[in-house]
């Protein structure tokens, strides 16, 4: 027990480390509160990507091989790192003082820092504990993965659990680097979904921290959005979705926040893990897409920051590319599959026929609405998400030049966008007339909302920020600045924010 | 109007506030505390053996019975599942719970023919609920009861069984 539980955080810090160093490779310079927030999805992300080409080519998926393969690509970006760090000049905003004014003052960080680490401890004891005892983690996710390291190849997955090979491999092949190095008896393995909890909320205070969202309102925002039952249940059941929302957030956040404060590296950061959502879930890319798109077309048509379009789009479309390919290689459509739940892949199928056929009845989307509005205002289960964010919303209307700033734009974007998509998943998949359609969306349309569920959290408190510097002294100041950001110099703190963050 | 003390952010902050008290508290008492106190209580079981028993279809006698196919049968085995409906014709789920094992799925209309296609020595036939015997057993087949009044167990074919008579020779 002890052993196994030692192999499977080991290879959490081997994955977060590998994380770090292409999070300090591609920014250069960060706080090391922001590089834990990226360490695990990058790093676990983007090896399991690696590991992926390599089997396709035809290597052997062994722990000889996924170790070397992990000492490379840690070497690699190490190196990359460094070369990177001595390109930067130093400048009076080490990362240490960074933090410090990022989190408030030294109580807000005590309290915030044991709450929060109580509350993952929590969810980490119960997803281990709980094993993989939920339908789709057991057929699915786990299974997978064990197929893979018994078979020590990509291919070997199609014959273990459901679907196919029509769902992306990150998380199966996390599930298999930990069976491979320590039998995945604990299981081990289901330590990674909690930490996609962690580093999401991690990067979403920031991100509220970045934009002078108060620390007090900031720390509580992070603890509602960890605190929410489905959230929290979705950090230990085993399913995919909190980890594909988790990286597409964080994608987002690092993208908008690249966007507004002119950040090449920091955009080639978000089309990366934009790319790892790709690489998650199978509709990550019609997140993706029209995710990237829209923060191109509002930096460019609505003049709001600047993008870099290939820094951008190059990692989304080099991660994506050869997954898409493979997945298009290797697609199938069993009914028994879909019966037992692959219901993504049936709704992207028809994705187009849906359209084409004039879509679903509008009885259905106001059936969708319906019942996810009774479970969103049952405490059960959504916890206190809909009253406070309808109330925040509301409030927002009394905050100064609240529409006017230019990060809000992207965030109404994209809450839209990953509002509207879940639904018009469920609305192609009714048109199927699947007998058990209620029962399909009671169960599963809350996982597709996860993505929408933080984004509309990140907008409903990015929108109030502190009227003045005086009402949060501890917001992020310029070098040698005495007396902190005015309330008028928006743009300054921008420029700012580039680059002590850049 | 909001007053200059009452300020949108301080509101926002209280709001917030109540809404992680209110969070925290629907946590505890329908999550974590009832999660914790289960796995506590099989805090020394495998791994597999916690999804059996806390996922809703399998429970304390389908994870018993499970475990008993796992100590009579070996990592190469192939399983025949004759079930056509319930948690016994989840191939996805058995395959779970009885990896590396190859499970087979044999619900058609010819099941003699469907078992004879899979005869060999590593080769059993799943009979895991009491009813009528799964049809097509070969002649010799041997029998290893996991509970002899309920009849249900496993038929170990072997490679040179005969499968004219169907459920003869079976004890």
């Amino acid at each position: 027990m002890i052993a196994s539980l030692l192999v499977g955080l080991a290879v959490v810090v081997a994955l977060s480390v590998f994380g770090v160093q292409l999070a300090r490779a591609i920014l250069g310079r960060s706080t090391w509160l922001e590089l834990l927030g990226l360490a695990y999805p990058l790093g676990s992300g983007v090896l399991t990507w690696l590991l992926f080409l390599l089997s396709w080519i035809g290597l052997r998926m062994t722990a000889l091989s996924v170790a070397a393969t992990a000492a490379f690509a840690l070497a690699g970006a190490t190196w990359a790192a460094e070369v990177r760090r001595k390109l930067i000049l130093q400048s009076a905003s080490d990362s240490r003082r960074g933090i410090r004014e990022d989190t408030g003052g030294t109580s807000a960080r005590v309290g915030l820092g044991l709450a929060f680490a109580v509350l993952m401890l929590a969810a980490l004891v119960i997803s281990v504990g709980r094993s993989y005892a939920a339908y789709d983690a057991m057929a699915g996710w786990a299974l997978k993965g064990y197929g893979i390291a018994a078979g020590g190849s990509v291919l070997a997955g199609r014959d273990w659990g459901m679907w196919g090979l029509n769902y992306p491999l990150n998380i199966m092949l996390q599930v298999a680097t930990f069976r491979l190095f320590g039998g995945d008896l604990l299981p081990e393995s289901k330590l990674l979904f909690p930490l996609y909890l962690a580093s999401v909320c991690l990067g979403i205070f920031l991100f509220w921290r970045r934009f002078r969202v108060a620390p007090a309102l900031a720390a509580l925002g992070l603890m509602l959005i960890a605190t929410n039952p489905v959230v929290f249940i979705h950090a230990t059941n085993g399913y995919a979705n909190l980890p594909f929302a988790a990286v597409l957030t964080l994608g987002v956040l690092t993208g908008i926040d690249g966007v507004a404060s002119h950040d090449q590296p920091r955009q080639f950061l978000s089309g990366l893990l934009l790319g790892i959502g790709v690489w998650t879930r199978p509709e990550g890319i019609l997140y993706a897409a029209p995710i990237a798109a829209a923060l191109v077309a509002i930096a460019r048509i609505g003049r709001k920051g600047k993008v870099f379009p290939l820094a951008l789009l190059s990692p989304l479309l080099g991660l994506s590319i050869p997954w898409l390919l493979f997945a298009g290689t290797h697609y199938e459509l069993d009914p028994v599959w879909i019966q037992q739940g692959d219901t993504a892949v049936l709704a992207i199928t028809n994705l187009l026929k849906g359209i084409s056929a004039g879509g679903a009845r509008l009885s259905t989307l106001y059936l969708i609405v319906r019942l996810f509005l009774e479970r969103a205002l049952l405490p059960e289960n959504w916890g206190a998400y809909l009253p406070v964010v309808a109330l925040l919303f509301a409030l927002s209307a009394f905050a100064r030049r609240t529409w006017a700033r230019r990060e809000i734009l992207y965030l109404v974007a994209v809450s839209v966008i990953t509002i509207v998509l879940p639904v018009a998943l469920y609305l192609v998949l009714s048109i199927h007339g699947l007998p058990d359609f209620v029962l399909v969306l009671r169960r599963d349309f809350d996982r597709a909302y996860l993505p929408a569920y933080f984004m509309t959290n990140v907008l409903a408190i990015t929108l109030l920020q502190p009227r003045t510097h005086d009402q949060d002294p501890s917001a992020p100041r310029r070098p040698g600045s005495q007396s902190g950001m005015s309330a008028g110099s928006e743009e300054a703190h921008l420029d700012e924010v580039g680059r002590v963050w850049g | 109007m909001l007053g200059r003390r009452l300020s949108p952010v301080k509101l926002a902050t209280a709001i917030v506030l109540l809404g992680v008290l209110l969070q925290v508290y629907v946590l505890y008492s329908d999550y974590l505390s009832p999660w914790g106190r289960r796995i506590w209580d099989l805090r020394a079981r495998t791994a597999w053996e916690r999804s059996g028993l806390l996922s809703p279809w399998f429970g304390a006698e389908r994870t018993e019975f499970l475990g008993f196919i796992r100590s009579e049968t070996s990592s190469d085995a192939v399983l025949i599942f004759t079930e056509r409906s319930g948690p016994y014709s989840w191939r996805p789920l058995l395959q779970y719970f009885l990896f590396p094992r190859t499970v087979v799925n044999c619900t058609d209309a010819n099941l003699t023919a469907c078992i004879e296609s899979e005869l060999g020595d590593g080769v059993f036939v799943v009979h895991p609920e009491r009813g009528p015997e799964p049809e097509g057993i070969p002649l010799g087949a041997r029998f290893i009861p996991y509970r002899a009044e309920d009849r249900t167990g496993l038929y170990q074919l072997s490679g040179h069984s005969g499968s004219e008579e169907p459920g003869a020779g079976v004890p």
